[in-house]
């Protein structure tokens, strides 16, 4: 029989579990710190924020909406919906070739025999190893190279891809290491029985993949997702470095420009836009990481990596 | 089995989707969502159009053989992205709209006569009206990017030199003498240099000069000057009109607002975090003293005994700082405690008496104190030297816009905005300017004395500027020997130019 509730109750009520509480609120007060601050920053004027000292919990004394009505209605400094947009576009797209992409490779991985298999992997793995900062110049290299496209005659003479869509839809995509692994990781603890049963009873290479193993690996897909969609959310990188229309700029890289130019002699930052800006950034993030931290858990639980 | 070859197959493509991101060839068209936005497809001149004529994604450029340049953009005069012909337009109506300009931009102040007092939030608008102005009579249509600025400017620049894919126009600051050393800069016409020699104060081109050729022109460089917080040293029961003119007197009166502030507020003096913002203020001091980062070959010459008595000054003044702020790795919180009155003194560019005006700060503005046989001298700073690459499309029409940048009209408009000085002789050195604009003459004037830029080391130039960096944060920080501190970095740094 289950315990009443009130006893429960009374149970959280020794002082161990004070103190534990007492803790945990304490941490949990420091974590929500910055976003607290910012979403206070966020009503003042820039004058104001730049010649106060602000108190720990900063409140202006002549509050502004002016930030937040940028932040949701766009301004003169930025185009926030075209940003948020191509945020959305960008992230969607990457997600899904994300998913794709780890489940058909780990599947591989994971069950077919073929020759350097192992070689492959380990190839794949290392590559995690080299900083992502490292690969900015190849990387624009390769698309201001791209054959035939952006006036370029094969390699040369013109801009490539750079500075386009295809920056995204082509650079996006990429192969996700970290989910084929995790998929190849949790698919070699499927039994492959499962695989001949279904052969038995006439399934296909394609139905056995995705209708029989697929539903098996949701929750280590929705962590590839999560993450995927995460990762793609915050990257300034790829828009700032490979585009430069305003058009492409994601907000991200719009918070980046505007944070950046201000820094160049005589112009002056607008910290409090910036800062109620990067609450877009933020508060999505957060919430995506809050309503699917389960799986992120399950996920990894999965996969047999448990801290 | 047939599946294994196919997904084998699947696999190969994905990794050489993923890992090459190149052999698909499908680009073919690139525009994209924004047609005609290439960062260099912009120039009439496009290499792969040759004689033909326009290659299509010419942005702006019509039957009439204009020329289209790409412009890269600094914030102090930057308008928007895009063709500057429409910028104007969005950016007059966003000024006129923007409740929160004090004061408030009317549409008189639009009526810019030479000579007479100009709106400061109107510069930028001006500024770039005039030049485009310029432009269209030479048959040039002008476009702006924006790269950004500091670190990601400079990733950005590299990655562009090396793919030969580089804007008409190119701005910077510490990197840019770097870049015309390492040849990716175009000389200018000597007829231009001539000239800029002649009539151009030495900050604006100096520190671009390399090898007897000039490189970049930055329109309205700055050196930096001793600021103070009016309100703050009044306080403290000095003068608040009389600058400090020697080390001592400099360091009596940051005791002196110190001892006054009572933890309230401090005496401050000069940032010298491991950074070029540090470098670039703090620098001056050791240039007034006879010291320096470096000699003619680009070897560092950190341990002189010029540069030990400039460290060991600093580290006395850091004792007139909050704990931590002289040396903070950010140099926006040093700055920001002068805009929340924090610290009374600070030694920066010009820009810091319109910001503090804006602000409501009470300020003065003067030459840096001297010390005992010091001699005046400075460091360029806050300068977007304009640079055409060698492998800019349109180098003629480049170096045109750069021409518009030391005309007498931007150069008179900048007087007249008295936010920085002018650079041009003509401008700068006129009576009535002088009347005008007592403080900022002062400024031009030390702009047209010995002036240095920072220099670039013979070998691995950011490792040995943090190995000195932070040297001088230890020497400030701490209690141990500055000559032996200075000492251990003058070896380091010579093992890493070897």
């Amino acid at each position: 029989m289950a315990e009443p509730f009130w006893l429960s109750l009374r149970k959280q009520f020794t002082p161990i579990h004070l103190l534990g509480h007492a803790v945990l609120f304490g941490v949990g007060l420091v974590l929500l710190y910055p976003l607290i601050f910012m979403i206070l920053a966020g009503f003042y004027d820039k004058n104001e924020f730049m010649t106060t000292v602000l108190r720990v919990i900063p409140i202006p004394e002549e509050p502004t909406l002016a930030n937040y009505r940028a932040l949701i209605l766009g301004s003169k400094d930025a185009a926030v919906s075209t940003y948020m947009t191509n945020s959305l576009i960008r992230t969607a797209y990457n997600t899904f070739w994300a998913l794709l992409t780890s489940f058909l490779a780990g599947y591989v991985f994971a069950r077919l025999k073929f020759k350097g298999r192992e070689q492959l992997f380990l190839i794949m793995l290392a590559t995690q190893m080299i900083p992502g900062t490292l690969a900015i110049i190849p990387t624009y290299l390769e698309f201001a190279r791209f054959p035939f496209a952006g006036g370029n005659y094969i390699f040369t003479g013109g801009t490539g891809i750079l500075n386009t869509w295809w920056v995204y839809l082509i650079g996006g995509p990429a192969i996700n290491i970290m989910g084929t692994f995790l998929v190849k990781q949790s698919l070699e603890k499927v039994p492959i029985e499962l695989d001949e049963a279904a052969i038995v009873d006439g399934a296909g290479t394609l139905r056995i993949i995705f209708q029989i193993l697929l539903p098996l690996q949701l929750p280590i897909m929705a962590f590839i997702a999560i993450t995927t969609a995460l990762g793609t959310w915050n990257d300034f990188i790829t828009p700032f470095f490979y585009t430069n229309s305003d058009k492409l700029q994601t907000l991200p890289s719009a918070i980046t420009r505007i944070s950046s130019v201000g820094a160049s002699p005589g112009a002056v930052i607008n910290y409090p836009l910036i800062i109620t800006l990067s609450l877009g950034i933020t508060v999505p993030a957060m919430l995506i990481f809050f309503f699917f931290q389960k799986y992120i858990v399950q996920g990894l639980a999965n996969t047999g990596i448990k801290g | 089995m047939r599946f294994k070859r196919v997904f084998i197959t699947i696999l190969a493509l994905l990794l050489a989707l993923g890992m090459a991101a190149c052999s698909s060839g499908g680009g073919g068209n690139s525009n994209g969502a924004d047609g005609g936005s290439n960062p260099s497809g912009g120039a009439g001149g496009d290499a792969n159009s040759g004689n033909s004529g326009d290659s299509g994604n010419a942005g702006g450029s019509g039957s009439d053989g204009a020329v289209t340049i790409i412009v890269l953009n600094e914030g102090a005069v930057g308008i928007g992205v895009g063709v500057v012909s429409d910028l104007l337009v969005e950016k007059k109506k966003g000024l006129m709209e923007d409740e929160t300009l004090t004061p408030r931009v009317k549409e008189e102040d639009f009526n810019y006569e030479p000579g007479k007092t100009v709106n400061p939030h109107l510069f930028g608008y001006l500024y770039q009206q005039i030049i485009n102005e310029k432009m269209k009579e030479k048959n040039i249509v002008l476009k702006t990017e924006d790269w950004g600025w500091g670190e990601p400017l400079i990733q950005k620049q590299t990655a562009g030199f090396l793919a030969k894919n580089i804007p008409d126009i190119i701005v910077g600051e510490t990197q840019m003498p770097g870049f015309a050393q390492q040849g990716l800069l175009e000389p200018f016409p000597d007829d231009m240099a001539d000239y800029i020699r002649e009539n151009i104060a030495p900050a604006a081109w100096k520190p671009m000069e390399y090898d007897g050729k000039i490189y970049g022109f930055a329109a309205q460089p700055g050196v930096s000057s001793l600021f103070w917080n009016k309100r703050l040293v009044r306080e403290a029961g000095l003068d608040p009109d009389k600058a400090p003119e020697t080390w001592e007197e400099f360091a009596a009166n940051l005791r002196a607002v110190t001892e006054a502030g009572k933890g309230k507020f401090y005496g401050g003096g000069v940032y010298a975090g491991p950074n070029f913002g540090g470098y670039l203020r703090f620098g001056t001091l050791l240039v007034i003293n006879g010291g320096g980062f470096a000699d003619d070959q680009g070897y560092p010459v950190f341990n002189s005994d010029a540069n030990v008595e400039t460290v060991t000054f600093l580290r006395e003044l850091n004792g007139y700082h909050p704990p931590g702020l002289m040396v903070n790795t950010n140099e926006g919180t040093y700055f920001d405690a002068f805009k929340k009155e924090q610290i009374a003194y600070l030694i920066d560019g010009p820009w810091r008496a319109a910001e503090s005006a804006a602000l409501g700060i009470e300020y003065g503005m003067a030459t840096i104190p001297l010390s005992p046989d010091g001699q005046p001298g400075n460091i360029t700073i806050g300068a977007a030297f304009h640079a055409v690459p060698k492998d800019a499309k349109n180098k003629e029409a480049a170096f045109e816009y750069i021409r518009a940048m030391y005309s007498e009209e931007i150069q008179q408009l900048i007087a007249d905005t008295g936010v920085r000085s002018p650079v041009l002789k003509s401008v700068a050195e006129n009576g009535d300017y002088q009347a005008k604009h007592p403080e900022m003459y002062q400024h031009y004037l030390a702009m047209a004395g010995n002036v240095q830029g920072l220099p670039t080391f013979a070998k691995e130039n950011s490792k040995v500027w943090q190995i000195f960096g932070d040297a001088v944060a230890k020497a400030i920080m701490t209690k141990g020997d500055v000559r032996q501190i200075l000492d251990d970095a003058q070896k380091s740094a010579e093992t890493a130019v070897k």
